[in-house]
């Protein structure tokens, strides 16, 4: 059957892409950097409170000098957070001193960024730790670590004798990988500036970071990674989970720039957006309570809906989508694939037409409740845009709950019957 | 006391059907120390359970976490999971144990 040979096809797809080290460790490494962009958000959304005189507030009991410092080594920072925890999580999964490898990735990370001497001392520009680093922080921490588990596996170490402590011991076997990673970086770092780029970011940024982005700018990318999110859903597979590498290589970077500018007071560049995207999917599954709770005559699905309707309330599906069914069921899979790039279409419509402001890159914790999220990745815009978007879900939805609940009402007479 | 582990993709919505099982446990009279956690905590948070049931949607990570998980490891059924079916998911994890 046609219909299993896709399954086993995604399901390869997703095991693949979920397993393969390399794409675990910059998941999860990015993953990890939330924490940051959490605290982040929140400083940035105080320094933005913007009612009658609070700026002048802010400004006058420093808290909007507090709220800048968060932010500018934080999100500002954020692509040396992201070298040390990308390397960590390699030598985590690879079961190797993570700690070390971790190390590894922060170091040639800050090898690879151009220094600056000047009359009063040696520098390093910050802007190369935000955003536009990230590609040399991910690529970067990823070969170094990996070069010093090559080097500790084929034993460049010094073997100490058994009687010093393994503290120690291990601090000493660091050293020959170590020395060999930063060599290599610092070889890649003069290469590099002499070449017209002159810094790695810089030729990252040319050969992949600038296609990267060109990929995901355009609407038509977003509704193709929505849908297909949608589409893993339909074969039980967490979409989000398994795209997540993929969306953060098109989106991350400029979510980043957006919360760094949004937090400078300057024009947000990006409209598409990991925010963007993610965030303007539509209430689908609180579309879809709404309609068992108030239209379906079926008991069944009267019940999935009054369970499934808090949990959609903050952005949990899983009750919607395992007890209507709307994984495996065929009936369910063009609303489920549908819903999403018609909500995130509309969002990019009222953008276009100048009605909803850009994201503002703020990183809104799982579990937000929905509809309100949008005002604080974009003001009170976002919250009717969203709005927009459950009644544009409901819609779409309403022949397919039809005949969702003609179907599990026949069944409930069928049981009935016997 | 047993440890039943359940894991999903961010530990959510599976804490909602733990909730759902303890009360389940009171009910029946028995007690269980029940979680939820997300999956890739899976090597630390379950190294002492008893049983560790998947949500249906990370059911493809069963045999990848077959690795680190010694203790009996099913995925929890798709209707049961959707209806948050606290008595049913309960059974699923005795029956693994040996218990049922």
């Amino acid at each position: 059957m046609k219909f299993d040979k896709l399954r086993d096809a995604l399901g390869k797809f997703s095991t693949a892409f979920s397993n393969n080290i390399y794409m675990k460790a910059l998941s999860q490494g990015m993953m990890a950097t939330m924490a940051l962009m959490m605290i982040s958000s929140v400083a940035t959304l105080i320094a933005a409170i913007d009612i009658g005189s609070s700026q002048a507030i802010l400004r006058s009991t420093g808290i909007l000098s507090v709220c800048n410092v968060i932010s500018t080594m934080t999100i500002d920072a954020i692509s040396v957070y992201v070298s040390f925890l990308v390397a960590y999580k390699l030598g985590d999964i690879m079961k190797k001193d993570a700690l070390n490898c971790g190390i590894m990735g922060i170091m040639s990370f800050l090898i690879l960024c151009p220094i600056s001497v000047l009359e009063d001392g040696t520098f390093i520009n910050i802007s190369n730790f935000g955003s536009s680093g990230i590609f040399t922080a991910l690529f970067g921490s990823l070969l170094a670590a990996r070069l010093y588990i090559w080097a500790t596996d084929h034993k460049f170490t010094i073997k100490m004798p058994d009687s010093v402590p393994p503290f120690v011991a291990s601090s000493f076997a660091a050293i020959i990988p170590g020395c060999l990673v930063a060599v290599i970086f610092a070889t890649i770092n003069v290469i590099m500036s002499l070449t017209p780029y002159g810094t790695v970011t810089n030729m990252l940024m040319t050969f992949i970071q600038t296609p990267f982005m060109h990929l995901g700018n355009n609407i038509f990318s977003a509704m193709l990674v929505v849908a297909f999110i949608e589409l893993l859903w339909f074969f039980g597979m967490h979409g989000v989970i398994t795209m997540m590498p993929i969306m953060m290589m098109l989106w991350m970077e400029p979510q980043m720039a957006n919360l760094s500018a949004y937090n400078a007071k300057e024009t947000l560049p990006y409209l598409f957006t990991f925010g963007f995207v993610l965030g303007n999917r539509g209430a689908r599954s609180l579309a879809v309570a709404l309609h068992c709770l108030f239209t379906c005559k079926s008991e069944r699905l009267k019940a999935t809906g009054k369970l499934g309707l808090i949990p959609a309330l903050f952005g949990i599906s899983e009750p919607i989508k395992f007890g209507i069914p709307q994984v495996m069921n065929i009936r369910m899979l063009i609303p489920l694939v549908l819903t999403p790039a018609a909500s995130v279409l509309s969002a990019y419509l009222l953008t276009i037409i100048g009605f909803l402001p850009y994201t503002n890159g703020v990183t809104l914790p799982t579990g937000f409740p929905v509809i309100i999220g949008g005002f604080f990745t974009n003001g009170w815009q976002g919250i009717i845009a969203q709005l927009v978007q459950l009644v544009i879900c409901y819609i779409i939805y309403i022949p397919f709950m039809k005949r969702e609940d003609k179907f599990a009402c026949a069944e409930e007479t069928a049981k009935e019957e016997n | 006391m047993k440890k039943i582990v359940l894991l999903c993709a961010g530990g959510m919505s599976t804490s909602i059907l733990v909730n759902n099982m303890k009360s389940y446990a009171k009910e029946i009279g028995k007690e269980f120390d029940i979680a939820a956690y997300s999956v890739d905590a899976a090597a630390t948070v379950a190294k002492d359970a008893d049983c560790v049931l998947l949500g249906p949607q990370v059911a493809y990570r069963k045999e990848d976490l077959k690795q680190y998980i010694a203790c009996p490891l099913d995925v929890i059924e798709m209707v049961a999971y959707g209806m948050m079916d606290g008595k049913k998911t309960l059974h699923q994890a005795l029956k693994l144990m040996g218990e049922a």
